[in-house]
């Protein structure tokens, strides 16, 4: 017979200044966790939803990453008239001829960080629809004269990148006429001007990369192979999803500082956890004879034991992701070891996270109580209720 | 001081609470140690490896656009200059690219190099030997330990930046402050590439670290209305530029640091609330006795210090050996080279867990102190 839910709860509040202590332990460890971990995933929704399914990116073999890539114009004018490129309204194939250069801007904190610079043809905004101006603020820039727009997050965080202000790129100077926003993708983090001021800034006689759009999702991969197949280009198509799902490595760092802080910081709060338990345990020695006198198992003392260290646990876990909930949202940005530029994202706590936040708060509520309760239940009775 | 067996016998009395405590202390100070290095790390503390006597040149856009070879004479000229050596970092990737095979790899002059860094001690025979081969390659003892590297092995690096597969064979090993670098011949990329004369950073040695500020400027100002200007920086402020792209990483890691002290302070001072409770009677007899009420707070007080201090101890001992011999993830070597718990690191430590023993044993000490005698005394234990 298990022994009420009810007793276990008087028992956390009776104690409440050790329960509110262990609570806030808990709950710091949780936090944190959950905070480190938010990071880490809204770099990875940043990148994960900055492919479009039926995107292609074309680059030159063995390339990783398009600044390492070239494609001459002759290649392009080839890869136009592949069949099974999606149409536009006009019957012009959707492909987009692209340089990707990395510029340095300082921050607005002070140092200077690597962003990239896209050279886009009105194609490139076709095929990324999620990239829109911002209305009232500023137009879209026009080729050949020296225009740019700049991502809503890059005119936040960098100094001198807002609207109307003049950015010295390369060999030009470019100037803002309008902000975009790129709903939460990795184009957040982008510069974006016409492609030929691009290469004449950057003195590019070729493109980095091909972006294409293939006519649906079923028939991108024949669209790739018949890029692969075609001996004179050299380039490889790969998904534009996967393109960027590759890059989701860029938060490997950031995933593993949280697991090793919270790693270690569990280990403490177990370690304070089972403190706690066993001094719950020590001061209600005569009680638990008591209850095994009443008939109850040592089965019984012992769940009721660790339910209750998982209960103090859980309830700290709560507290804990209340706590990190403020970070949710908070802008930041980092170096993409990928592209060696800027990354722009938001700290995201995903109900995935909680989840896992709260499971880990019940482990450690069942480490820390595990060793106590084994000692409560074992107790022998006569030797319990002797105790004063 | 005659009431130290008293505190430490109160600190022995419940062994399994105190070796808990203890522990969750050490774990968390430990933690906070590997925190305090990695900040130390990131101050750009190259001082050991002769750091504040070098300067780094480099173009003012990114570095990914490089500088003419002509730069190095007009840099030599300037005075101050001891030595100038070019470097070029070579992204390549060795068997696969996943963060364990990552090292850094800089193509380099294979004689002047070693006059910018002096720090690098190589024996001369191996040296002679690398400089002599044009697909040479030296590294680090580190670097050797970690691949089980023999000198004469072939190293292959593969880059995607330049379509070259560079087949290097090591020749020598050197130690030094920063064994995770490996040097080969700039001659061997500058002609696989048929594009020569391209150089991404120079080294420079300067005579004396006073006249970094004026070197520093005449550099630049040399090269201002050129092609290619420059930005010449202390080899600590270039270091310095690589860890803030990564963005803020000093708030996060002093982010984590604080949470740390907190959690670790609120462990302590749960313990000692505990420990305080159970002496409620004891503590009542003790002032009947005639202690005072600061006494007895100074007891407490000191047990709970003594309690986190051994806990401090136990965690950086733990954190200096655990680094010495497993070191750190492979991902954080390479931008962390110069991770180490110094003597400031350890300082720093155990000041923490001190005024952690302060913080968490000052309100259990403090009521104890204020407890009226008969209620202690009228309690049934």
């Amino acid at each position: 017979m298990a022994i009420p839910l009810k007793y276990n709860l008087r028992n956390l509040v009776v104690r409440r200044v050790n329960t509110l202590m262990t609570i806030g332990t808990i709950a710091l460890v949780v936090g944190i966790f959950v905070a480190l971990m938010s990071l880490a995933n809204g770099l990875n929704i940043a990148l994960r939803a900055t492919g479009s399914p039926e995107n292609l990116i074309i680059l030159r073999q063995g390339s990783q990453t398009e600044m390492q890539s070239g494609v001459s114009k002759e290649a392009f004018q080839i890869i136009q008239t592949l069949p099974g490129i999606a149409r536009d309204q006009q019957g012009n194939p959707m492909a987009s001829a692209e340089i990707a250069v990395i510029v340095n801007l300082p921050r607005k904190t002070g140092e200077a960080t690597n962003v990239t610079l896209r050279g886009v043809s009105e194609t490139g905004f076709a095929l990324r629809p999620q990239v829109k101006l911002v209305p009232g603020k500023g137009r879209m820039f026009k080729p050949d004269v020296g225009e740019a727009i700049v991502s809503q997050k890059i005119a936040d965080r960098f100094s001198g990148a807002g609207l109307g202000d003049v950015v010295q790129l390369g060999r030009r100077s470019l100037t803002v006429v309008g902000i975009f926003d790129a709903g939460g993708t990795g184009f957040d983090s982008e510069i974006w001007s016409h492609v030929t001021d691009v290469a004449d800034a950057f003195d590019r006689g070729g493109y980095s990369s091909v972006m294409v759009r293939a006519e649906n999702v079923a028939t991108r991969d024949q669209l790739a192979a018949r890029i692969e197949a075609e001996q004179r280009l050299k380039l490889e198509p790969k998904p534009e999803i996967k393109y960027y799902e590759e890059q989701t490595s860029a938060s490997g760092p950031i995933r593993g500082l949280g697991l090793f802080v919270a790693v270690i910081m569990g280990i403490g709060a177990c370690f304070g956890g089972m403190n706690t338990m066993y001094a719950a345990v020590a001061y209600r020695t005569r009680e638990i004879g008591t209850l095994r006198a009443l008939g109850f198992s040592k089965l019984s003392i012992l769940t009721s034991f660790v339910i209750e260290s998982m209960i103090l646990a859980l309830i700290g876990g709560l507290v804990g992701c209340l706590l990190a909930l403020p970070v949710n949202g908070i802008a930041t940005g980092t170096m993409n070891f990928r592209t060696f530029s800027e990354l722009a994202f938001s700290f995201r706590i995903t109900p995935d996270l909680v989840i896992s936040a709260l499971i880990f708060s019940l482990v450690l509520g069942f480490i820390g109580g595990l060793l106590p309760s084994r000692l409560a239940a074992r107790m022998p009775i006569t030797k319990a209720l002797r105790e004063i | 001081m005659k009431f130290l067996r008293l505190i430490i016998r109160n600190v022995g009395r419940n062994k399994r609470r105190t070796v808990l405590t203890v522990l969750s202390v050490s774990v968390s100070v430990f933690l906070l140690a590997t925190m305090l290095a990695v900040l130390a790390a990131f101050g750009g503390t190259t001082e050991s490896s002769g750091g504040e006597y070098r300067l780094v040149v480099r173009r003012n856009t990114t570095l990914a656009d490089a500088m003419p070879e002509a730069y190095e004479q007009k840099i030599q000229q300037v005075a101050g200059v001891v030595a100038t050596s070019p470097a070029n970092w070579f992204g390549g990737v060795y068997k696969e690219d996943k963060p364990f095979y990552a090292f850094a790899q800089f193509y380099v002059d294979p004689k002047t190099i070693f006059d910018v860094h002096p720090e690098i001690k190589i024996s001369p025979e191996e040296k002679a030997a690398f400089q002599q081969e044009r697909t040479a390659a030296i590294a680090g003892k580190k670097l050797f330990d970690k691949y089980g590297w023999n000198l004469g092995d072939v190293v292959e690096l593969k880059t995607p930046y330049f379509d070259l597969n560079a087949r290097l064979t090591l020749r020598g090993v050197y130690t030094g402050p920063q064994e995770g670098t490996l040097f080969f011949h700039r001659a061997y990329v500058e002609e696989a590439m048929g594009r020569p004369g391209i150089v991404g950073t120079y080294r420079v040695r300067l005579d004396s670290p006073d006249s970094a500020p004026r070197v520093m400027e005449e550099i630049d100002r040399m090269f201002f209305n050129s092609t290619a200007p420059t930005k010449t920086e202390t080899e600590a402020a270039f270091a310095a530029s690589f860890i803030s792209m990564l963005g803020n990483v000093k708030g996060l890691i002093a982010g984590v640091g604080l949470i740390v002290v907190f959690t670790i302070t609120l462990i302590g001072a749960n313990t000692m609330a505990m420990s305080a409770r159970e002496r409620f009677t004891e503590v009542a007899v003790m002032k009947a006795l005639g202690f005072r009420p600061g006494t007895v707070w100074a007891l407490i007080l000191s047990e709970s210090v003594l309690i986190a201090l051994l806990g401090g101890v136990v965690g950086v001992v733990a954190a200096k050996v655990i680094y010495q011999f497993i070191g750190l993830g492979d991902m954080m070597a390479l931008f962390l080279q110069n991770f180490k718990i110094s003597s400031g690191t350890i300082a720093l430590g155990l000041g923490v867990s001190v005024l952690i023993g302060f913080v968490s044993g000052g309100i259990p000490a403090w009521t104890a102190a204020r407890i009226k005698i008969v209620d202690g005394l009228r309690r049934v234990a």
